[in-house]
């Protein structure tokens, strides 16, 4: 409750009202996204990697990844040299599209199922969805959209009421207060650079 | 003699069957558990996996971690994950010793530790890995865990690059872009930009733009400019998209929409 309340509270602040979301539209993009996402995921002969690949596409173009990174280091972005915001914002975004394609992307079978749509604060919308699996139980997600320049765009997403941006902001505070945002490009370069499942033997 | 053909024929298949399960059981369930990995039915491909790493084989050590880290089929736990890359990474396969050293590096599910680091990736790097290679160039760009050795990053990047990574070979058209651990050469930038470009890689494609836009270690070429930075700025590159309105602006309608066709027609090169 106190985090959802926050969330609320950060987003809220500060931002230039846009011009009014039409009803519904966020659902639809919403929509729009998953049923792209779905047809990769019904798509036969593909790889694990290039379904994964595709999905990085769908989010990249669903993401606002330059609002949730900033959000994400907050005033720490000041701090950062003009290299040093560019390294991370890079950095960051490809982080955020391989850990969510590789969260989201691979499932067989997977559906999306939209719930509800509810405004959230002055600028924003949250569309409930359902993402249900053929095994495992189903996930929770909800994704908080907001108009920036005239188009639709995720700013962050709560898996099963945890948010992705206040996560991500928690983790990295106290990494940034340590080693800087130096620290963290290092960090999130390491967790790129890492090699994926693998049928090669030793050699 | 039709009918004893086949029988023979028969017998042999069984035989051979039941030799190749016989000989290499552990074989048989890696691949089931790799069929239901690529289909996406992670807790099969746990299930599979999980007791031939137990019984020490590497490769499935390293995918049960790959599984844990990404939390498929299974929550995501790093420590989990860099257990299993530690034992695999002993046991001497390569990947698992990269990715160790990438725990080792962000300190994900272990204590950070660049020497630890450094030392893994020489080994997974001597044995060929590229992507070890070019972490390797990092740390000795960056001075982590030892000390900064721009020369060294550079044949770090050097070897990298020259098995088709595209990452080292961004990297080494920065080198030769500043003369920064080698002499300064801005034809050889535009060599080594254009083949990570080639591959796809946003930054490379950017950085390939502006050679092309300032004619620097390339002939001038406005459309190959925007082309290139308008790829770059399609991934979502930001001082590409900075560049692709600059470019735009100064070129026309016309000559945007030529770039723009161009760049729609484009297809990255295998490696």
């Amino acid at each position: 409750m106190f985090m959802f309340v926050l969330v609320g509270a950060m987003f809220g602040a500060g931002t230039i009202a846009q011009a009014e979301a039409e009803s519904g539209g966020a659902s639809r993009f919403i929509r729009d996204l998953g049923d792209q996402a779905i047809q990769v995921l019904q798509t036969p002969d593909l790889t694990l990697e290039q379904r994964e690949d595709r999905f990085r596409d769908i989010l990249r173009q669903g993401f606002n990844l330059d609002f949730i990174g900033r959000f994400v280091i907050g005033n720490h972005w000041r701090k950062a040299s003009a290299q040093q915001q560019a390294d991370y914002q890079q950095l960051f975004g490809e982080y955020i599209l391989q850990t969510y394609a590789s969260r989201f992307g691979g499932y067989a079978g997977e559906k999306l199922a939209i719930s509800e749509e509810k405004p959230a604060g002055k600028t924003d919308v949250v569309v409930r969805t359902r993402i249900n699996r053929p095994s495992g139980s189903p996930i929770n997600a909800d994704w908080r959209v907001r108009v920036t320049d005239g188009r639709y765009g995720i700013i962050d997403v709560m898996v099963q009421g945890v948010s992705m941006v206040l996560t991500h902001r928690q983790e990295f505070s106290g990494l940034i207060k340590k080693s800087g945002v130096k620290g963290l490009i290092q960090l999130l370069s390491a967790r790129v650079d890492k090699l994926p499942a693998t049928t090669a033997m030793a050699k | 003699m039709k009918n004893t053909n086949s029988a023979a024929l028969g017998l042999i298949a069984a035989a051979a069957l039941i030799l190749s399960v016989w000989v290499s059981p552990a074989r048989a369930d890696f691949e089931a558990g790799w069929q239901a990995y690529q289909r996406g039915d992670f807790a099969a491909a746990l299930k599979e996996w999980r007791p031939l790493a137990q019984s020490n084989d590497a490769r499935a050590q390293y995918n049960l971690g790959i599984l844990y880290d990404q939390g498929k089929g299974v929550d995501s736990d790093f420590e989990q994950a860099t257990a299993w890359w530690q034992k695999a990474a002993l046991a001497g396969y390569a990947p698992a010793q990269h990715n160790l050293a990438s725990s080792l590096i962000s300190g994900d599910g272990v204590e950070q530790d660049y020497k630890a680091a450094l030392e893994w990736l020489n080994k997974a790097s001597d044995k060929g890995l590229a992507r070890s290679s070019y972490t390797l160039g990092k740390m000795y760009h960056y001075g982590l865990g030892v000390t900064k050795d721009v020369e060294r990053a550079f044949a770090q990047f050097l070897k990298a690059g020259e098995q088709g990574y595209a990452r080292a070979q961004y990297n080494l058209g920065k080198t030769y872009r500043d003369g920064d651990g080698t002499e300064k050469n801005l034809v050889e930038a535009v060599k080594w930009y254009r083949k990570a470009a080639e591959q796809g890689y946003a930054k490379a494609q950017s950085s390939l733009g502006v050679r092309y836009a300032r004619g620097e270690g390339v002939a001038k070429d406005e459309m190959q400019a925007l082309m290139w930075t308008i790829l770059a700025a399609n991934q979502g590159l930001k001082r590409a998209v900075d560049d692709r309105a600059y470019l735009a602006k100064s070129m026309g309608p016309e000559k945007l929409a030529k770039a723009e066709k161009l760049a729609a027609d484009w297809k990255p090169t295998a490696k």
